[in-house]
């Protein structure tokens, strides 16, 4: 008997071991081998977190990713504010919300326009969509820059914001300092808006699966700083029982540990668990462009995460205009925290989504362990489902073929694999 | 004439030599030039530190996390390390800005908008030997690459970033891309020497290309 081998094998960094690649094996017909081993800067993090003043937690935290800073330091700060027993309300509140939008509308047109898009279209790369559609990738480029505006004026500046700190803000804005926030926000909005009508007009794949969605949830908006733990499957949570219930396990091929919910395994966070668990939350507005989009109340089919992201992108916009119309400048631009030994955990939606922090901190307020769940080692597991379930699908696909189709199955859940380095890639012939 | 010049230094402060980009930018920065400005275009000679040149790092957060080389002493007449040799060649530039970029790539294309030279540092991974300072044209030609950093989800890299700007005409008059051969890259590692070894003399070759054009 011949034996049919064949292997799909894509280096992310092809010459940096251990940083991430997918793995696709398929012998006679049938799949045998789907892995992902992602590299995950927050091991190192939590080592080197330890020992440092709690009020350090969201400088250093914001390193962890350049894509997503603000996640991390909200986590950082609410995990921090909750050891201490301290609760930020009112325009401050408000204010990490809208640092939170911009985040948002930031990461996910970047991923939409730049990352995810090229994929439906048979394009290689965003570079070659834009030759074919300038004024497209320029709306994207465009609603991205208005992300990164609304981080700018908060966060200090878009990348590794430094002005966030535990009890609130070094410095605030004006009413005055807001406005021409609001101006680019409404053309922003409108951008969104376009964004979703482009996006539901991509070819996508039949393919849905019966995810478990984790995500927050608040009774009151749709949650991106604070809310219960809840799933699609009954779980309903305070955040400090999330790891009686959320277990990181090691798996033999990947250097990153995965999440799994103890006892029933892989789940799934971000975009499409938030929309699919907190549909009633969202704007009319963002309602409407589901809806216009051609989504339900809940989406299944992971590819259409673009669509959710685009929705989202909408919501981010309305929400950050309501959160400027209703500003008012607070008489301090933080609470006092007073540290004490005590043990804080929280978790907030990062753009890609949720995102665990847990720390202990001594009487003087020094960290003595933290640890962190970052979206993507809680995907992890359900992205290897999913390439199964894709290879499945398609195996009957030429390679080329099937490789893309991998790759835009990983980057439906728009991982973050490789933001923690950026050196350029370089094919040199040496004589 | 006066010229207007940009230096983004690329990397992440804790990947091993994936700093060297950064550490290029704080040492020009570090030369304390005449005509250095913040992003909104105002005046910050006099206090270089406190602009938008703030590094990336928060205060001592490098110092304290990791051993950190010193660098090394330099005669003060030539090189990085000759503040005010620098100062006065460079004498009647009408603005040099130096950012640092850490995070989101893409970001560039707006940084550089209205600067008439820019120059980008990172670090490169390309068999050459460690330490081997590369320098390409961007303007005259696609930078070289392996591969479409396409499978990486966030992996939109400085050569994509150049390609994007050039799709869509959005590239400076002058963009000078300086690539430095890193060795180690893994996560709370510090320069390498071989690195450590060339980042004054990238500095002092970068000041050397703004002399030559003002």
């Amino acid at each position: 008997m011949t034996t049919k081998t064949k292997t799909i094998k894509v280096d992310f960094l092809s010459r940096v071991e251990g940083e991430g690649a997918l793995r696709v094996r398929i012998r006679d017909g049938e799949v045998t081998e789907a892995t992902l081993n992602i590299f995950e800067p927050a091991r190192f993090f939590e080592a080197f977190l330890q020992g440092r003043a709690f009020t350090e937690a969201p400088d250093i935290t914001a390193r962890i990713c350049g894509i997503c800073p603000v996640a991390y330091q909200m986590s950082s700060v609410h995990a921090m504010e909750r050891a201490c027993g301290v609760t930020v309300g009112g325009q401050l509140r408000a204010l990490r919300r809208l640092l939170y939008c911009g985040e948002w509308i930031e990461s996910h047109a970047l991923h939409i326009y730049m990352l995810h898009a090229p994929d439906f279209l048979g394009y290689p790369d965003s570079i070659q969509l834009a030759r074919d559609y300038p004024d497209i990738v320029k709306r994207g480029l465009q609603l991205k820059k208005v992300g990164n505006e609304i981080m700018t004026l908060l966060g200090g500046r878009e990348i590794h914001p430094i002005n966030v700190r535990v009890g609130g803000f070094y410095k605030v804005p004006s009413r005055a300092d807001l406005e021409p926030l609001a101006e680019r926000l409404l053309w922003a909005r409108d951008a969104a808006l376009e964004t979703v009508r482009w996006v539901a007009t991509l070819p996508f794949p039949d393919y849905e699966q019966d995810y478990e969605f984790v995500a927050l949830h608040h009774p009151d908006e749709y949650a991106i700083n604070e809310g219960r733990v809840v799933s699609s499957k009954g779980l309903d949570i305070g955040v400090d029982q999330y790891e009686d219930v959320f277990q990181e396990v090691h798996v033999e091929h990947s250097t990153a540990l995965h999440s799994v919910i103890k006892d029933r395994g892989a789940y799934f966070v971000g975009p499409m668990a938030r929309f699919s668990l907190n549909f009633d939350q969202l704007s009319p507005l963002a309602q409407e462009a589901a809806r216009e989009g051609g989504l339900g109340r809940t989406c299944r089919n992971p590819f259409k995460s673009i669509i959710v992201r685009a929705v989202e992108t909408v919501y981010a916009c309305d929400e950050a205009l309501r959160i400027i119309g209703q500003y008012e400048v607070p008489g301090d631009a933080f609470v006092a925290v007073p540290a004490r030994a005590a043990v804080g955990r929280a978790a907030t939606e990062a753009p890609r989504g949720l995102l665990f922090h847990r720390y202990t901190i001594d009487d003087v307020g020094d960290i003595v362990d933290a640890k962190i769940v970052p979206p993507t080692s809680q995907n992890q597991p359900t992205i290897e489902r999913d390439l199964l379930g894709v290879v499945r699908e398609y195996i009957d696909l030429p390679k080329d073929a099937l490789t893309s189709r991998c790759e835009q199955a990983v980057r439906n859940y728009d991982p973050c694999i490789s933001c923690s380095t950026h050196f350029l890639r370089l094919d040199l012939d040496v004589e | 004439m006066t010229s207007r010049f940009l230096v983004l230094g690329i990397g992440n402060d804790y990947r091993g030599d994936d700093t060297v980009g950064l550490e290029v930018a704080r040492r020009i920065r570090a030369a304390g030039m005449p005509g250095l400005v913040n992003r909104q275009g105002r005046d910050c000679r006099q206090v270089p530190l406190g602009c938008s040149v703030l590094p990336a790092t928060p205060r001592d957060l490098v110092l304290r996390g990791r051993a950190r080389q010193e660098p090394a002493p330099t005669d003060p007449t030539s090189g990085i390390g000759g503040a005010a040799h620098s100062a006065q060649a460079l004498a009647g530039m009408d603005g040099v800005l130096i950012e640092e970029v850490t995070g989101d790539m893409v970001e560039m294309i707006d940084m550089w908008q209205g600067w008439d030279t820019v120059v980008l540092v990172d670090a490169v991974h390309s068999g050459t030997p460690h330490g081997s300072v590369l320098r390409f044209d961007a303007l005259a030609e696609p930078l070289p690459r392996i591969f479409s950093s396409h499978v990486s989800s966030h992996g939109v890299g400085v050569a994509e970033v150049i390609e994007l700007a050039r799709a869509l005409d959005r590239l400076p008059k002058e963009l000078i891309v300086y690539g430095i051969e890193g060795r180690v890259f893994s996560a709370g590692a510090g320069l390498s020497s071989e690195v450590e070894a060339v980042v004054d003399q990238t500095a002092e070759r970068i000041l050397q290309e703004f002399r030559a054009l003002i």
